[in-house]
Parts: C-alpha cells; sequence; structure tokens
C-alpha cells in the first residue's frame, strides 16, 4: 500500500478507534489521537524525502477501480505541489492535535471531528480521482461546522452557519464545472475512440479505463489534446474559479474567513486557516490552471487585479482591528492574496511561490491561532487595549507570537519571506515577453503595479502586526493578568508551538528543500499555461 | 348484459369521485381517513378489472399489497387522530393547524 | 597569501560564529550567564581576529586584487536561482574588521555595562545576533543576500532597541525603526527587481542579483551602454530606489526620524549598531554596488544632495540637543550624511574610508556616554559638569573621540574628513556644506564635552570611573581614534603602502578612477590635500573655540543667543517638525485609511452584500411560508387543481396530436 493511501487512512482509522475508547478516558484519547497525527508527519515526510526530483509527476500513485459504470476509482498519488500540501496538513494537525489537549468539554467527540475533518484534507491533497477530491473537500467542510458551533467563541452561531453556507455554496459552483468538465471529456472519448487507445497506451497503469472516468490524469489528457474548446474553457474556469475561490478566499468572497476563524477553538482556527483556506488554491492550480489553462490564461489578469484587493483591502482592514483573532483573520485574507498573484503570474517562479507561501502561511497561521488560544483560554479576551505586557507573564507564548508575528511580516529566515519574495519576482517577471516557438506573449504591464503594491502590503503588514505585539506583549504588564496567566512550561506544551517555529525557519534558511519538488509539479503547469496563451495570441 | 370492463371503470370512477369529494369538504377526520379509503379502494377496484381483462396476475398481486399498506395506514392515522383527539378534544381538521408557515 | 578556499572558510567562521553563539544562548545556556558571554564575547573575537587576518591578506594580495566569492543555491526555480555565500575582498573585509574589531571592544564593555541585568543571556544572544546579520550584510555576494540580511539587522535593531520592553517608548521606538527601515526595503525591493529583470530583459538568463556579474557587466563599456538603452530612465530610477533602502538603514532624510529615538537601547547597543556599523551598512552597500552608482549619475546627484542636506539637517539640530545620547545620535546622522555625500560625489573610497574611521571614534564617544549615564544616572548633559576630575579615563577617551570627530590632525577623523572635503571641492555648493557641517559638529561636540567635563558638578549622587571592563575598550578605541588615520596618509610606513587606503578603495570601484559628475568630476588623488586640509582644520578650530567662548570660559551666554533667535530655536528643538509630521501622517491619514476600509467592509460588504443576501433570503422565506397554511383542505384543494390542470393539459395537448 502506498503512503498516499496510508496518509488518508491513518487519521481515518484514528476515527474509527476513538470511537471505540472510553469517553472517560480523556488522555488515552488525546495520545490516541496525537499518534494518528503523529502517524501522519512521518508518512508525509517519508514521501517528501523519497520523492524523485528527476522524474518528477505523480508518485506513490495507486488505482483501483471502484465503480467502473461511472469510471470512480480509488486513485491516488501525489506530485510536487501535493507533497507540499501534505506536509503543510500533517505538521498542523499533529500540533493542533497536541494544542486540543487543553480542550476539556466532549473531548472524544472533539477528536473525533478533528481527524475526520483532516482525513478529508489529506483526501483532497492526495487524490487523482475527480469524484473523491469533491467527496472530501465536503468531508472536510462538515466537521468544521461543529466543531466552531460546538466549541466555538465569539458569535459562534453566526460565524459556523456563514462559513458552511460559503463553503457549501462554492463547492456547489465547482462540482457544476467539474461535471462539465467530466462530461466534455466523456463526450470527446467517445467520439474519437482513438485517443482513449492513445491515453491507454501513454498511462498503461489505467488499463481498462473507460470513455467516462473521474480520472483527473484522464480529463487532464484530453484537455491536453484538444477535448475542451476556447469558449468551453473560458465559461469553466470562472465555475472552478469561483467555487474554489471562496474558500481560498478571494475578495470579496471572504467574509467568512475572519469571523470563522475568530469564532472557531484553537485548533479548529489552526486547521482552518492553516489548511482549509489551501484547499481553495490548490484546487484552483491543481484542477483550474491544468484542465483549462486557455480560460485561465485569460480569466488569471482578473484574479490579479482582484488579489490587490485582498493584500491592500485586507491589510487595511487589519489595520483596524482590535482582536487579535480578526487582525490574524484579516492579514489571512491579505496573505493569501499573494497566493492568488503568484498563480495569476503565470510563470515558475511565481506559482512556486504560491505554492511554497501556501505552506509556508499555513503552518505560520497555525502557530497564530495555538498562541492566541493559549492566553485567550485564560484572559478571556483577545482585545488588544486588554492585554499589554503579556511578554513578562508569558515570556515563552510572548516570544514565540513574536516569531510569529516576523515570519508573517516576511522577515528573512522563516519560509514566508522566501516565498514572498518569489512571488514579487514572479509577478514581476510577469510583465517581461515570453518567447514560444514563432510567437512572443507581451508582459503585462499591470503586474509593475501589482508588484509595487504587493511589496507595499509587506510594509502595511509589518504595521499592523508589530503594533499587535507591541500592545498585546510589549509595554508595562497589565496587573489584571499579573500572577494568572500561564506560560506554556514543560516539554508537551511546548512541543506544537517548537514544532511548528522549527519548520518555518528550517523551509525559511534554506528553501531550496522544498522549491525543488514544489517546481516538479509546477513546471508542466506553467508549461500548459505558456503553451495555450501561444496558441490564443497563435489564433487570433 | 354483459358486465364490461368499462362498468367497472365507471364504478371506480365514481367511487373514486365520492372519496375526493368527502376529502376536500368534509372536515371530520374520521371521515377524511375513510373517504380516502374509499379513493384508495377505487383505484383497487380499477387494477382488479385489468388484471382480469389482461389475463395478468400482477395486477392482483399489486391490489393485495395495497390492501395490506391501506390497512397499516389506517391504524397509524387512526392512532393519530385519537392522540390528537387526546390533545386537543376534536377532530376536526379545520382547528390541526399546528404546521402552518 | 591565502588559498581561496581557506579565505572562504574563514569567512564562513567569521559569519557563522555569532549566529552559532546566538543559537546556543538561546537553546541551551539562558540560565547561565557566564558561559552565554563567554560565547557570545568569544564569538565576536574570534571574528575580529580572524578579520583582521584576512585583512592582511587582502593588503598582500595588492590593490585591485579579484574577489574570491563562494556560494551556494538558496532557492531555485526554473531559469532563476538564488544564492547565498561569501564574498571576500578588500571592501568587505575592510567593514568585516570593523565590525569585528569595534564589535569586541564593545562586547567587552557591555560585560560591564549591563552587569546585573535580568535579562543577560537574552541580551547577549540578540547582541551576537545582530553582529551575524551585520557580518551577513558584510560578506553578501550578492542583492538578495544582501536584503536578507539587512532585514535581519532590522530586525535585531528591533529587538535590542526594544530591550526594555516594558518602557512604552523603548518599545515605540523599536517599532519606529522598523517600520521606518521597512519604508526603505520598500525601495530596494523594488529597486532590486528592476534592476534584476532589466539586466535579464538584455543579456537572458543569467544571475543577475550577483555582484560580480552586475559588475562585469556595468563596467563594460559594451554591456552598459545597451544596458542603458534599453532601460532609459529605470537605469537612474534603479539605482535610486536601492538607494532609498540606504536611506532607511543609514538614515537618511527623510528616513532620519528612526535613528534618535533608537536611543531607547542600551548604550552598547546604540554604539555598535546605531552609530558604528548597522547604519553604516547604507553606505556601505553604496559603496559596494558602486559600480552601479557611478553610471547612474542622476542617482548619484541625488544621493549627494540628500547626503548634504542629512548632515546639515541634523548637525543644526545636535546643536540644542541636551540629551548627550540624543546629541551623539544627531551627530551620526549628520556623519552618515557625510559619507552619503561623498558617495554621491563619486567619492566612493572618501566615504568608506570615514565609515571606518567614523565607527571608531562614534563608538568610543557612545561608549564614553555610557560610562558617564552610567556615573550619574541621567542622560541630560545640564545634569553632569566638571566630571572631569572624577572620571579621568572617561575623560579622556571622550576628549580623544570629540578631537577625532571634529576633524582635528592627526586625529583620524581629520584624514577621512579631508577626503570628503576634497571630493566635494568641485561641488561649491556640497563643499559649503561640508565645511559649514565641520564646523556645526566642532562647536556642538565642544559644546558637549565642556558641559560635561569640565565647570562644576551640577547633579545628584557621587559619580566615580566606571570599573576597568568598561574603560579598558574606551582606550583601546580611543588609541584608533587617534592614530588610526594614519592608514590614510601618504607615507612609506604605512601598511596600506604609499597611497594609503585610499589605493585600494578607488581601485575596487573605479578602474580607472574617473567618473564625470554633472558638477565636476570626482577623480580625486589620495592623500593630503592641503588647501581644503587648512580649511576643514580651521573650521573645526573654530567651532571648538567657540564652544569654549559658550561653554568653557562663559564670555558668551547661550541664553542670550536663544532668546534672540527664538523661532530658530524652537524650530531646532521640534526637530524641524518632521516627527509631528510622520505622526500625523500615521495617526491620521493612514489609520483614517484603515478606518474607511473598516467601514467598507463592515457596512458594505458584510451589512449590505453579505448580511443583505442573507436578510432577503429569510425575508422571502417569512413571505412563501405564509403559503402553508397548515389546513389540510388547502393543501388538498391545491393539489386537486394542479391535478386538473395537467390532465387538462395532457388532453388537449397530448392526446389532439
Amino acid at each position: 500500500m502506498q503512503p498516499t493511501t496510508l496518509i488518508i487512512l491513518a487519521p481515518a482509522l484514528t476515527v474509527l478507534a476513538l470511537f471505540f475508547l472510553p469517553a472517560n478516558r480523556p488522555w488515552l484519547i488525546r495520545w490516541f489521537a496525537v499518534a494518528g497525527a503523529f502517524a501522519t508527519v512521518v508518512l508525509s515526510v517519508t514521501m517528501w524525502l523519497n520523492y524523485d526530483k528527476a522524474a518528477g509527476g505523480w508518485q506513490f500513485a495507486e488505482y483501483v477501480p471502484w465503480v467502473e459504470d461511472l469510471g470512480i476509482a480509488w486513485n491516488v498519488g501525489a506530485d510536487g505541489i501535493s507533497i507540499a500540501m501534505l506536509l503543510l496538513t500533517s505538521f498542523v494537525i499533529f500540533a493542533g492535535a497536541l494544542v486540543s489537549f487543553r480542550i476539556q468539554d466532549r473531548v472524544k467527540e472533539f477528536y473525533i471531528l478533528l481527524l475526520a475533518l483532516v482525513t478529508g484534507v489529506f483526501g483532497v491533497f492526495a487524490n487523482r480521482d475527480i469524484f473523491f477530491f469533491y467527496f472530501s473537500y465536503e468531508l472536510a467542510v462538515i466537521p468544521m461546522y461543529l466543531l466552531i458551533g460546538v466549541w466555538g467563541s465569539t458569535n459562534k452561531e453566526y460565524a459556523t452557519m456563514k462559513l458552511t453556507l460559503y463553503l457549501t455554496a462554492g463547492a456547489v459552483v465547482a462540482l457544476v464545472g467539474l461535471l462539465l468538465m467530466y462530461f466534455g471529456a466523456r463526450d470527446f472519448y467517445l467520439q474519437n475512440p482513438s485517443m482513449l487507445a492513445g491515453f491507454l497506451s501513454e498511462h498503461p497503469e489505467f488499463a481498462g479505463s473507460k470513455a467516462w472516468s473521474f480520472n483527473l490524469v484522464q480529463v487532464i489528457w484530453a484537455a491536453q489534446h484538444g477535448a475542451f474548446s476556447e469558449t468551453f474553457q473560458f465559461w469553466v474556469f470562472p465555475l472552478i474559479l469561483v467555487g474554489f475561490a471562496a474558500i481560498a478566499p478571494m475578495w470579496p468572497l471572504h467574509t467568512w474567513s475572519p469571523g470563522g476563524h475568530a469564532a472557531a477553538p484553537s485548533a479548529a482556527s489552526m486547521l482552518h486557516a492553516g489548511v482549509l483556506m489551501k484547499l481553495g488554491s490548490y484546487g484552483i492550480i491543481r484542477i483550474g490552471l491544468t484542465c483549462l489553462p486557455e480560460g485561465a490564461v485569460q480569466i488569471l489578469p482578473w484574479v490579479a487585479a482582484l488579489s490587490m484587493m485582498n493584500i491592500i483591502y485586507g491589510g487595511m482592514v487589519a489595520m483596524a482591528q482590535r482582536d487579535l483573532k480578526f487582525i490574524i483573520g484579516y492579514s489571512s485574507s491579505s496573505h493569501m492574496g499573494y497566493v492568488l498573484l503568484g498563480v495569476a503570474s503565470m510563470n515558475v517562479i511565481g506559482l512556486n511561490g504560491a505554492v511554497f507561501l501556501m505552506f509556508a502561511h499555513g503552518i505560520m497561521t497555525a502557530l497564530a491561532f495555538s498562541l492566541i488560544g493559549w492566553f485567550y483560554d485564560q484572559t478571556h479576551t483577545r482585545e488588544l487595549q486588554d492585554l499589554g505586557g503579556l511578554i513578562k507573564q508569558i515570556p515563552f507564548v510572548g516570544t514565540a507570537f513574536a516569531i510569529m508575528a516576523f515570519a508573517s511580516a516576511g522577515l528573512p529566515g522563516f519560509a514566508n519571506f522566501a516565498s514572498e519574495l518569489m512571488v514579487l519576482f514572479g509577478s514581476w517577471q510577469a510583465t517581461l515577453p515570453v518567447q514560444v516557438g514563432a510567437v512572443t506573449i507581451p508582459g503585462n504591464p499591470w503586474f509593475y503595479l501589482y508588484a509595487i503594491l504587493a511589496v507595499w502590503g509587506i510594509v502595511i503588514t509589518a504595521t499592523y502586526l508589530l503594533r499587535a505585539v507591541r500592545w498585546a506583549f510589549f509595554g508595562p504588564l497589565n496587573p489584571a493578568w499579573a500572577g494568572r496567566v500561564k506560560d506554556a512550561d514543560g516539554f508537551l506544551w511546548k512541543l506544537p508551538f517548537v514544532f511548528l517555529i522549527v519548520a518555518l525557519v528550517a523551509f525559511g534558511c534554506y528553501p531550496k528543500m522544498l522549491v525543488d519538488v514544489i517546481g516538479t509539479g509546477v513546471e508542466p503547469i506553467v508549461d500548459a499555461l505558456t503553451k495555450a496563451r501561444a496558441t490564443l495570441l497563435a489564433g487570433r | 348484459m354483459e358486465i364490461q370492463i368499462a362498468h367497472y371503470l365507471v364504478v371506480a370512477g365514481i367511487l373514486f369521485a365520492v372519496g375526493l369529494t368527502g376529502v376536500v369538504v368534509r372536515r371530520n377526520a374520521i371521515v377524511i381517513l375513510m373517504c380516502l379509503e374509499l379513493m384508495l379502494n377505487a383505484a383497487n377496484l380499477a387494477l382488479v378489472a385489468f388484471s382480469r381483462v389482461h389475463r395478468d396476475m400482477q395486477g392482483q398481486v399489486f391490489v393485495f399489497f395495497a390492501i395490506t399498506v391501506a390497512a397499516a395506514e389506517a391504524a397509524v392515522m387512526l392512532a393519530i387522530i385519537i392522540a390528537v383527539y387526546r390533545q386537543r378534544q376534536t377532530v376536526n381538521v379545520d382547528e390541526m393547524d399546528l404546521m402552518q408557515g | 597569501m591565502l588559498e581561496a578556499n581557506t579565505v572562504a572558510t574563514l569567512a564562513y567562521i567569521i559569519l557563522f560564529a555569532p549566529f552559532a553563539a546566538a543559537a546556543l544562548i538561546t537553546v541551551a545556556t539562558l540560565r547561565s550567564k557566564a558561559l552565554s558571554a563567554f560565547l557570545s564575547v568569544g564569538s565576536v573575537i574570534l571574528g575580529g581576529v580572524l578579520s583582521i587576518i584576512l585583512l592582511a591578506d587582502q593588503i598582500s594580495r595588492g590593490a585591485g586584487a579579484e574577489p574570491v566569492v563562494h556560494q551556494f543555491t538558496w532557492a531555485l526555480s526554473r531559469g532563476m536561482a538564488f544564492h547565498i555565500g561569501v564574498q571576500v575582498d578588500f571592501i568587505s573585509v575592510l567593514m568585516s574588521t570593523v565590525v569585528g574589531v569595534v564589535g569586541s571592544c564593545i562586547f567587552v564593555y557591555a560585560l560591564g555595562y549591563m552587569h546585573g541585568d535580568e535579562g543577560w543571556s537574552r541580551f547577549f544572544a540578540k547582541f551576537a545576533f545582530f553582529a551575524f546579520s551585520m557580518l551577513g550584510i558584510t560578506f553578501s555576494t550578492n542583492f538578495l543576500q544582501i536584503f536578507i540580511f539587512w532585514e535581519l539587522v532590522g530586525v535585531s535593531s528591533y529587538l535590542l532597541i526594544g530591550y526594555f520592553y516594558q518602557k512604552p517608548s523603548a518599545a515605540e521606538a523599536g517599532k519606529k525603526a522598523f517600520m521606518t527601515n521597512r519604508i526603505g526595503d520598500f525601495g530596494m525591493t523594488i529597486g532590486i527587481l528592476l534592476l534584476f529583470f532589466a539586466v535579464r530583459d538584455v543579456f537572458g538568463e543569467i544571475d543577475s542579483l550577483s555582484f560580480e556579474t552586475l559588475k562585469g557587466i556595468f563596467t563594460n563599456d559594451g554591456a552598459r551602454e545597451q544596458l542603458f538603452a534599453a532601460m532609459g530612465w529605470k537605469a537612474a530610477l534603479g539605482a535610486f530606489l536601492i538607494f532609498v533602502g540606504a536611506m532607511g538603514k543609514s538614515a537618511q532624510f527623510p528616513l532620519h526620524v528612526w535613528l534618535p529615538d533608537a536611543m531607547e537601547g542600551p548604550t552598547p547597543v546604540s554604539a555598535l549598531m546605531h552609530a558604528a556599523t548597522m547604519v553604516a551598512a547604507g553606505v556601505y552597500m553604496i559603496v559596494r554596488t558602486y559600480w552601479l552608482f557611478a553610471w547612474a549619475h542622476d542617482a548619484l546627484v541625488a544621493v549627494a544632495y540628500i547626503g548634504g542636506f542629512t548632515a546639515l539637517l541634523a548637525a543644526s539640530i545636535a546643536i540644542v540637543q541636551n540629551d548627550i545620547k540624543k546629541i551623539l545620535a544627531y551627530s551620526t546622522l549628520s556623519q552618515l550624511g557625510y559619507m552619503v555625500m561623498a558617495c554621491g560625489l563619486v567619492g566612493a573610497g572618501a566615504g568608506m574610508f570615514h565609515l571606518a574611521t567614523h565607527a571608531f571614534f562614534k563608538a568610543l564617544l557612545f561608549l564614553g556616554a555610557g560610562s558617564v549615564i552610567h556615573a550619574c544616572h541621567s542622560n541630560d548633559i545640564w545634569d553632569m559638569g566638571g566630571l572631569g576630575k572624577k572620571m579621568k579615563q572617561t575623560t579622556w577617551t571622550f576628549w580623544a573621540g570629540t578631537l577625532a570627530l571634529a576633524g582635528i590632525f592627526p586625529l583620524a577623523g581629520f584624514w577621512s574628513k579631508d577626503e570628503i572635503l576634497a571630493v566635494s571641492h568641485h561641488a561649491t555648493a556640497l563643499y559649503i556644506v561640508g565645511v559649514g557641517v565641520a564646523f556645526m559638529t566642532a562647536f556642538y561636540m565642544g559644546r558637549a564635552c565642556f558641559t560635561v567635563f569640565h565647570g562644576t558638578y551640577r547633579g545628584h549622587g557621587h559619580p566615580h570611573e566606571s570599573p576597568r571592563v568598561m574603560w579598558i575598550p574606551l582606550a583601546v578605541l580611543a588609541v584608533v581614534s587617534i592614530f588610526g588615520g594614519f592608514v590614510g596618509a601618504p607615507s612609506s610606513l604605512n601598511p596600506f603602502g604609499e597611497h594609503g587606503l585610499q589605493s585600494f578603495l578607488l581601485v575596487a570601484y573605479l578602474k580607472d578612477g574617473v567618473v564625470h559628475w554633472p558638477v565636476g568630476h570626482g577623480h580625486v588623488e589620495a592623500g593630503l590635500h592641503l588647501d581644503v586640509a587648512t580649511v576643514g582644520t580651521l573650521m573645526a578650530l573654530g567651532g571648538l573655540l567657540l564652544a569654549w567662548l559658550f561653554y568653557g570660559k562663559g564670555v558668551l551666554s547661550a541664553e542670550r543667543v536663544k532668546q534672540r533667535l527664538k523661532p530658530l530655536h524652537t524650530l531646532l528643538v521640534n526637530k524641524y517638525y518632521i516627527d509631528d509630521f510622520y505622526l500625523w501622517l500615521v495617526r491620521r491619514v493612514q489609520q483614517g485609511f484603515a478606518i474607511a476600509a473598516n467601514w467598507l467592509e463592515q457596512k458594505i460588504i458584510i451589512g449590505v452584500l453579505v448580511n443583505g443576501i442573507a436578510a432577503g433570503t429569510k425575508d422571502a422565506a417569512a413571505r412563501l411560508r405564509k403559503t402553508a397554511s397548515g389546513q389540510i383542505h388547502s393543501y388538498v384543494t391545491i393539489v386537486l387543481a394542479g391535478v386538473t390542470i395537467l390532465v387538462f393539459w395532457f388532453v388537449i395537448f397530448m392526446v389532439s396530436e
């Protein structure tokens, strides 16, 4: 059995096992859940280390037909992009499971939902079957509803309802697009049986596959061989984009996210901002860019413009917030703007940066919410003016929070810096023309503006984060907290924070370790996009 | 005069119409229940008649099922009506509008 | 002469020793004060010693030697690779020697100054981390690396300024320093992007961040003209934007506001970072990338005028300051302006020379000020006075630093200031600025010295000499400040050869030494320039004399001058209202935008759009639910009506066909 299957099974089996554990022994349950989460860390790290960068493409693949009449199969595998996302998810759930040791209420149910959620997330990131991709996506959304609704705080009913409605509505829009692609590919293979034969001879591992198939590889192959007309792509890509952008979240579909973050319990916030939001951008890259490149290249310049709204406007709104979780929440939507900008730049370094930023931001924001959760549980306030001087009282958590703020503000030494830098380079590169054969694709001068605004966005980020650190942790200690707030003491409580910081620093000091792997996944996508741009230009 | 299929159908139609009228105009829940049974049996009658004409026993099998289900249904409905009566001292359906939006 | 590999290895050791110290302290030795201090101080002293070895090696290589470059790939995307490594040449080794030697003195001094502080280990970890970042800038091989360490220096500055984090003013000052630098880095990032892609656009996928690659292009006439033809006005813009980064770090107008506030940090921090090394990083970068500035003339002119203006602005504010550290801070600003001006006047060598000498005597002055503050428990010079009798070591070293800064022959400052005035000789306006600043410098330093060390003691308590661990570094720095300038002297005894340090610096950047500047040309022979030297020395002596008349002898009354020039005095005391302007910008404009955006978000997007859709749905539901009457009869009637319609429809349309 391949590690891709195992990494989906590990949390699923843990959920199953948790059902049979006695609810009155919380420590047994906690350790069991952590063990399941740790297994995913081991698996994802193994995959990352064993990924053959020279070969690239899908590895650790497994294909077992399931419902042949519909073309559904257990079809997992990982490419460079998936590896980065699997690493991220496993790191976040491991830290999240540890942080959630503080949960006292309905421990069993909490961990069951938490691990069910990541089962879905792993299912999305490791899947090559569109049906299971979508299924896992929905699987990831529903437990979040309960996690926030039951264990949340601050206006939780409103937040969780809004979140679920947004995500399911987005998913439905995406589903329409996915089904259109499924039927489009089916018709293509039915009308051109030789094409099916061609596909099967190129991909013998899918022997026996019919014309109708949810196999992503098969759909992409059809797309590469002209299954989807330009008009089709132009109309279907927006469906995929909007569907997944709702969770990404792209402005103006972002409003569920800060409220959702604020309401969710620590571990749910961590998964939510750290991982769940990445499902959106992952979906756009994995499905939208690969299957519908000709639609993508026409729409993406507009996405770049919207990403500016994320970055600048999101940053501005974050600056006006007083609640720490809202600050980080809006900052998340601001950072996701960089991801969208990187995607929209349509070149290798930009997309590499985007995927790497998804990883970096996931870890950073997980760290942020776990730390906020730590003192919120004790102070019951996250308002900046009510905190103050906390670093005196909780030096470890305070220091870790400052480190998080630096990472978020794009300081070198953290993965966020390297990735944002790559996005900036990608954005600027998008202004240069690209030569493909006889066709010269002109550069897009708007990207000068986007790059400059994106750099300014980093200044804005630093402004509000340093202000938050200044008011929450520096200055005189608010006497209300003197002696009342406990620091993270002992190995066990420090472990999740240290783990996440080490991940950020390790990949930040030597990004090549991960960027090399990501690059193998990104390059074919960029090649397809470039080819699509050239084709469109030549056609005019 | 030989009794033909048309006669059965006319009887079934009349039964159905009587039942339907009863369902629409009556207020008493028990009467409505009885009218419903009447409509059901009109259908059964038509089924049996067609079964006979087409020399196909499937229609009669259907009727047996329909009768059994109708019996169970009637039992459930009567139970509900009794429960409602205990609560509200009435079986007038006009007064049963808890489900009003 | 050492092997290239050895040189690179030594550079890596210099670079990573403080990092290792910082990491070890953070992870392992936070509890052991002695061990933390040993690691931190030891790593910097090691760096200093190795730097001197490398410097000797560079001298043996002779002027204009090829740099030793070693680097590895940091991140990679198709067609684009980012590297990190070390570049060892005369400039970087000179800088690392300055950092290492001045750093060693200051680290040792800090052992005394920080004695008994509860955050001792934390302090030394951060301080070592700063040394690492600064050396990273020094040995950078490319723009990306310099930017990375640039930011790291910024963050260590933030952490150390805010070292006394419980003091709101310290926390604010750290934030201000970081943000101001961020604005500078904003420009620098864009400048790097602009340059990187412009070069790629012309020459294809080459490593166009690397200093050596770019230098190759810019010093080759054909390649440079090809590039400039493609770039047009963007070349000067790119150079200027990179200079904006230097403006942030080297605190040039209008990004100078953070440096005086940065004095909230402990005094050793002010000495090392905000006087000697970190703030010089901007100048260092200009020198490092001088091939770029030398040809981007328009940018060069801007550099020169901004430097000159900063020098004048800061010197004028320094005259009215009462806080001894603030006086020194504005003096630092002014001297940095001097260096930048020199760079802008095609005198990169002069700028670099002044950077080196200034590092020693300004560090000395700050440490002296620290010693005085330590003794008097006050920063205000009017709380001091007559300390000359009580603190002998501090007094003579401070005076040595003052005279060096004022540029009195034959102290270090004289030689480097002479070079700067010589290169500015051709640009009359800036020459006048230079001479005027020299006068003002001598005046405000004289004012501080006479007030603090002479006359009668005005404060409370009983000041006494600082412990040996504090004044020995002072003495070392004082000796260098007195004799260090001779490296610029034209003499056969000079270790740098007959033409002095300048011959190395000039050759390293401008092989031919001639660049035409719109206001003259910058080819200046190294050595002593009697005409400007005379003027400069007279100015310095005049400034000191005037200060003595005011504050030493007391024949002139400062109070009366103040009354006479009331508006000017108010303007200077309020630092030309620049800080207030920024405060207004941040509090009103920026926050105004933020509040407007938040209003849009909460009221329009969430309030109207999102909740509007939700409310619309609810409203529709409220209306539609009326149709569910709960009456069986109404349902049955509707069903009946529906069936009837369907039957009729069926009969009319289907059957009739």
